[in-house]
C-alpha cells in the first residue's frame, strides 16, 4: 500500500526537504490517501444513501448539490494534508500545499468514482450526475 | 366483452357524460362492463355543452387507446364510439359519439311538410302545436317543447345508427338514458327511445336481447333557473309544471324499465338564458355528477337483482343540506365511490400543472419526460384533457365550484396539497420534524421509489401507472379517510 501511495503522490516530483522523505513515505502518504478514500466515500454514502435515500430529500438531488460535495470533498482532502504535515512535524515548505492540491485533485477523483459506482443505488439521486 | 349504451339525451345527457367522463379518468370502478359507448341525442349540432363534452370524449378515448385494458388506475374503463364497436361499419354510421341528425336545417313547419297536409290533418297540428312551434328552427333543438321532439326524435328509430347498435347489441350489453324532464329534447327522447327498443313488434336485430338488457335512466327533474327574458323561448318559470305533466306520463308508460333515478335540486342563481348553440355552455353542475353516479350504481347490480321486483326507483339526499357541497356533507355510498379517486385527479392534475415540466429527478430521466412531454402526441392529449381551458379537469372542478349548489370539496386556490382537500387538512404533528405532509418532495420521492418497481416499457403507461400509484398511495398513508 505504501508503493501505491508513494506512486500516486510523487507523480508531482519527490517530497521537499529531502530529509523528510521517508516521514512522507512512510506516514503521510498512507495517512492521507486512505483518509481521502475514507473520506470521499464517506461523503458519496451520506449524499446517495443518507440524504437521498434514507431521509427521503428528494429535492438534494440536483447537479449543484452534487457539485457541492464534491468541492467540499476536494476542500477536506486538502485540509488533512496540511493537518497531517503539522501532525507528523514535517518541516515547512511549499511542497506541502502542492501536495494539498494534488490530495483535493485526487479526492475530485475518487468522489467521482465513487458517485458512479454507488449511484444507482440511491433512490433520488440515481441519475445524478447524468 | 358486455356494453353498456349510453343515451344522453339532449344538453343534460351531455353534461351528465361529462361528469362520468371525469369520473371514469379519476379510476372510478364501472362494474359489469368492459366498454361504455356514449350515444349524444341532440338536434343541436353547435350545442356549447355538447361540442366540449365530445372533444373531452375523444381526449378520453385517445389516452385509453393507448393504455388498453388495466386491473385498476387513471382512465380504466374503454370509451368507445358506436362504430368503434364492430369492425363491420360498412360506412353508415360516422366515427362519433354524437347521433347523426343529418343536419336539420329547417323549421318544425317544413319537418312536417305542414303546407302539403290535408286541412284536417292542419287543424290537427294547429291543437297540438303553437305558431312558434311550427317556426321554430331545429337547428338549435326543440327549445323546451317536448312535442316538438316527440315528433322529431320518434324518426330516431329507423336511423341507421339505431339499427347498427341494435345489429351489435349482445346478451349481457345494457342501455342507459340520460335526460332531463323538463326540457325539450331530454323530455321527449327518453320515453321515446325506450318504447322503441323494448316494442314486442319492432324491426330491431337482436330485440330478444333488447327486450331483455338490464335497462336504467335517469331523469333530471329541474335544479336550475334561467333568467326571465321576454322574448326568450324557454321559460324557467314552466319547468315544475312540464316536470309534472312528464311524470304523469312516466308513471304509466315507461315499459321495460329495471331501474329509474331521480334527482333534482331547488335553483338559486338563474344561468343565462341561451335556448341552445355555442351558447349554451353551463358550468358543471353537482346535480350532473350525482347523475354520473347513478349510472355507477346502477352498474353495480347484477342483471338478476335488476329483473327482480323491478322497477327499483331511486332518489338521493345530501347526508347534509350544504350550500356548498363538501365530501363531508354526501352520504358515505358517495364519499366511498369517489373522494379518494377525484383526490388522486386533482393531486395528478396539481401536480402535473405544477412541477412535472420541470422536475429534475431520476423518475423524469427514466421515463425520457423532457423530450416526450414536448414531443410525443399522446402527453399533448394528456395535458389537454387536465387543463384545456374548454373540457379539461381543472376547468370541471373549478366550475362544479362556482354554481349553485356549489360543489367544492377541494380548496383549488392553494398550491399546497395538505389543505387541497377543504376541511380535511393533512395532519402534522409538531413532534414528528420530518413529516411535512405532502409537498413536492414527499411526491418527488415517492415518484423516485415507485418508479423502479414497475416494469412498464411504455413511458406512457408507466407515467399513468406511476400517478395512480403515488397519489394511491399519498391518499392512504397521509388523508386516510375524508
Amino acid at each position: 500500500m505504501q508503493s501505491f501511495f508513494r506512486f500516486l503522490y510523487e507523480l508531482i516530483g519527490t517530497p521537499q526537504p529531502p530529509a523528510d522523505t521517508p516521514v512522507y513515505r512512510q506516514i503521510v502518504f498512507p495517512n492521507i490517501g486512505l483518509l481521502n478514500l475514507g473520506i470521499s466515500l464517506a461523503l458519496v454514502l451520506i449524499f446517495y444513501y443518507v440524504i437521498n435515500k434514507a431521509m427521503g430529500v428528494a429535492t438534494f438531488n440536483k447537479l449543484r448539490h452534487w457539485t457541492l460535495f464534491l468541492v467540499l470533498n476536494a476542500l477536506i482532502a486538502f485540509i488533512v494534508v496540511v493537518w497531517q504535515a503539522k501532525a507528523q512535524q514535517v518541516t515547512d515548505h511549499s511542497y506541502i500545499y502542492w501536495l494539498a492540491t494534488l490530495n483535493a485533485v485526487y479526492g475530485l477523483l475518487f468522489y467521482f468514482l465513487f458517485s458512479v459506482i454507488l449511484r444507482k443505488g440511491s433512490t433520488n439521486a440515481s441519475t445524478t450526475p447524468f | 366483452m358486455a356494453k353498456l349504451f349510453l343515451f344522453g339525451i339532449g344538453g343534460t345527457g351531455s353534461r351528465v357524460i361529462r361528469s362520468l367522463t371525469m369520473l371514469l379518468a379519476a379510476g372510478v370502478e364501472l362494474p359489469n362492463c368492459d366498454r361504455v359507448v356514449p350515444i349524444i341525442i341532440d338536434p343541436d349540432a353547435h350545442n356549447g355543452d355538447m361540442n366540449r363534452t365530445v372533444a373531452l370524449l375523444q381526449s378520453y378515448q385517445q389516452i385509453y387507446k393507448k393504455l388498453g385494458p388495466r386491473e385498476e388506475g387513471f382512465f380504466k374503463t374503454d370509451i368507445s364510439t358506436l362504430s368503434g364497436i364492430s369492425q363491420d361499419v360498412n360506412g353508415s354510421v360516422k366515427d362519433t359519439f354524437i347521433f347523426d341528425f343529418g343536419g336539420i336545417n329547417q323549421s318544425f313547419r317544413q319537418y312536417l311538410s305542414y303546407d302539403g297536409l290535408s286541412v284536417d290533418s292542419k287543424g290537427l297540428v294547429d291543437l297540438l302545436f303553437t305558431q312558434d312551434n311550427l317556426e321554430s328552427p331545429l337547428t338549435i333543438g326543440f327549445r323546451g317543447s317536448p312535442n316538438v321532439g316527440s315528433i322529431v326524435l320518434n324518426k330516431l328509430v329507423e336511423s341507421p345508427e339505431i339499427r347498427f347498435f341494435a345489429d351489435n347489441f349482445q346478451e349481457g350489453d345494457r342501455v342507459f338514458f340520460v335526460s332531463s324532464i323538463f326540457g325539450g329534447t331530454g323530455a321527449a327522447g327518453f320515453p321515446l327511445m325506450l318504447k322503441n327498443l323494448k316494442d314486442t313488434n319492432t324491426r330491431l336485430s337482436n330485440a330478444r336481447y333488447l327486450r331483455d338488457a338490464p335497462t336504467g335512466a335517469v331523469t333530471v327533474m329541474p335544479y336550475f333557473a334561467l333568467q326571465s327574458e321576454d322574448n326568450s323561448v324557454i321559460d324557467s318559470n314552466s319547468f315544475l309544471t312540464k316536470t309534472k305533466a312528464a311524470l304523469s306520463y312516466y308513471e304509466h308508460n315507461l315499459q321495460g324499465l329495471n331501474a329509474l333515478y331521480y334527482l333534482a335540486d331547488t335553483p338559486d342563481t338563474p344561468y343565462e338564458n341561451q335556448p341552445g348553440g355555442t351558447q349554451q355552455r353551463n358550468k358543471a353542475h353537482l346535480i350532473e355528477l350525482l347523475a354520473a353516479l347513478s349510472i355507477v350504481d346502477f352498474m353495480k347490480y347484477s342483471a338478476a337483482e335488476l329483473r327482480t321486483g323491478g322497477p327499483h326507483f331511486h332518489e338521493y339526499g345530501l347526508a347534509t343540506d350544504a350550500p356548498e357541497v363538501q365530501f363531508n356533507h354526501l352520504p358515505d355510498e358517495s364519499r366511498e365511490l369517489m373522494a379518494k379517486h377525484l383526490t388522486q385527479l386533482l393531486y395528478f392534475t396539481r401536480y402535473h400543472r405544477q412541477f412535472l415540466a420541470t422536475d429534475k429527478a431520476p423518475y423524469h430521466d427514466n421515463l425520457k419526460l423532457d423530450y416526450a412531454l414536448r414531443n410525443e402526441p399522446i402527453f399533448r392529449e394528456l395535458q389537454n384533457i387536465l387543463h384545456s381551458p374548454e373540457f379539461g379537469v381543472d376547468e370541471w372542478l373549478k366550475e362544479l365550484g362556482q354554481n349553485r349548489r356549489a360543489f367544492r370539496p377541494f380548496d383549488l386556490a392553494t398550491d399546497d396539497f395538505n389543505a387541497m382537500i377543504a376541511g380535511k387538512p393533512v395532519e402534522k404533528k409538531w413532534t414528528d420534524f420530518f413529516n411535512k405532509g405532502i409537498n413536492h418532495n414527499y411526491f418527488l420521492d415517492s415518484l423516485n421509489k415507485t418508479e423502479k418497481t414497475i416494469a412498464e416499457p411504455d413511458n406512457f403507461k408507466k407515467l399513468i401507472e406511476l400517478f395512480y400509484d403515488v397519489t394511491d398511495k399519498a391518499f392512504e398513508e397521509k388523508v386516510k379517510v375524508v
